[in-house]
């Protein structure tokens, strides 16, 4: 998340000092549009760590859109009887699956 | 490092995963993985005029000399008919037709096919299938076909990840049919691979995750290949599309043949003979998911579960 938030700030920088190169000197409009600019990343990123979403990581923000739940299996016991597991929920992990197993 | 290669191949999505040292060799290791598939897809598909399978298809009622690859591929195909007691039955290729599938499902999903027709039921015809794999050559009955769709595919994932281990701990994934070996990186040790278990109706929604340690699980599904009027898993006991009271079945074996095999066989079964007959095979463990999207598991189905 921080990655790519600090590198769309570091791009408006970098515009920024573009500006000052080609006219002198920073004119008040630019100065306030840095200004305006870097509050509402402040505040978007304020909000979305209240919220828990990673809005700059995709992925992340691919599993926030999946409900998850964790789901019972009846297991079936040799004898015929059965039994109640719940596997766990997927989960946000280092390790994560690479790869699904679906009908092809 | 992880270096993975990936590919279309087989109507499917091939992933290939190796956690190897050295570039070079991991490069050319998963280049050679890559050409096994499509020469598996080359030499045995039923949709290519010039594939091997296709001559022996055209052939009746004689002793033909065919490639030890494809005299294994008909050995494993005939013991999973034994083993199921003719559920798996390589032998349905007219049946599958008549269902509409006599073209690649790439097609169907573009064109359309033919309204289903109805055959009569030909059972146990894969008893008169003859193979001798040391001499390789094999004798189909007149009238007689063979499809190897599935376990071609399961057996080209066997082989590439034979291919694969020397370099590392890796997994090959064939569209969903998995084989796996060594530790994922970042996974403790002796924990193998995490695999997502599909949503049968919707694609990319995960319903749990499973460990997979120096094995395979594959899926077989009524929800995947299908079309107006049928989808691929026929029943030879009625020679149309099963009638099953499941969406999908997920097995774990030791080899993606058997995962795929075992898989097929409990889908066609349905719940209850599926679920019993899966318990009866010794190294199988599965998840079965009913048409209310009720899951089911085989005794074992704990320990493979993350």
């Amino acid at each position: 998340m921080n990655t790519k938030a600090t590198s769309r700030v570091a791009d408006f920088s970098i515009r920024s000092t573009t500006t000052r190169r080609t006219s002198g000197r920073p004119s008040k409009l630019a100065l306030l549009r840095v200004k305006v600019a870097t509050i509402g990343i402040a505040v978007v990123l304020f909000f979305a760590s209240l919220a828990g979403i990673a809005i700059y990581n995709p992925q992340v923000g691919n599993e926030a859109a999946v409900p998850v739940q964790a789901q019972q299996i009846t297991v079936v016991k040799p004898d015929g009887s059965d039994s109640l597991l719940v596997a766990p929920p997927p989960r946000l992990s280092a390790v994560r699956p690479l790869v699904r197993s679906r009908g092809s | 490092m992880l270096r993975s290669s990936s590919f279309h191949c087989m109507t499917s999505e091939i992933e290939l995963f190796v956690d190897a040292g050295d570039a070079r060799q991991a490069r050319k290791a998963l280049r050679s993985a890559e050409r096994l598939f499509q020469e598996v897809e080359a030499r045995f598909s039923r949709f290519r005029a010039d594939s091997e399978l296709v001559h022996l298809n055209q052939t009746q009622d004689e002793a033909v000399r065919v490639s030890p690859d494809l005299a294994e591929l008909v050995d494993l195909a005939l013991a999973a008919a034994r083993a199921s007691d003719g559920i798996f039955d390589p032998t349905v290729i007219d049946a599958l037709e008549a269902a509409g599938y006599d073209r690649s499902i790439e097609s169907i999903r573009t064109g359309g096919t033919h309204p289903p027709r109805r055959i009569a039921p030909q059972p146990d015809r894969w008893k008169q299938v003859m193979v001798e794999p040391t001499g390789g050559t094999v004798r189909l009955p007149a009238g007689v076909r063979l499809d190897l769709g599935g376990i071609g595919k399961g057996w080209a994932a066997d082989r590439a990840g034979a291919m694969l281990q020397p370099l590392g701990a890796g997994m090959v994934s064939a569209g969903g049919d998995i084989r796996a070996w060594g530790d994922q990186p970042g996974a403790q040790p002796g924990q193998g691979w995490l695999v997502t278990l599909d949503h049968p109706e919707q694609p990319g929604r995960d319903l749990a995750w499973l460990r997979v340690r120096d094995g395979a699980v594959a899926t077989s599904s009524i929800t995947a290949r299908r079309w107006p009027g049928g989808h691929h898993l026929i029943d030879p006991r009625t020679t149309r599309p099963a009638n099953t009271d499941l969406l999908s079945v997920t097995a774990l074996a030791p080899t993606v043949v058997q995962a795929e095999v075992a898989a097929k066989v409990a889908l066609i079964l349905g719940r209850k003979a599926g679920l019993d007959w899966l318990m009866a095979q010794s190294d199988v463990e599965a998840v079965v998911i009913d048409e209310a999207l009720k899951l089911f598991g085989t005794a074992g189905i704990g320990k493979a579960l993350a």
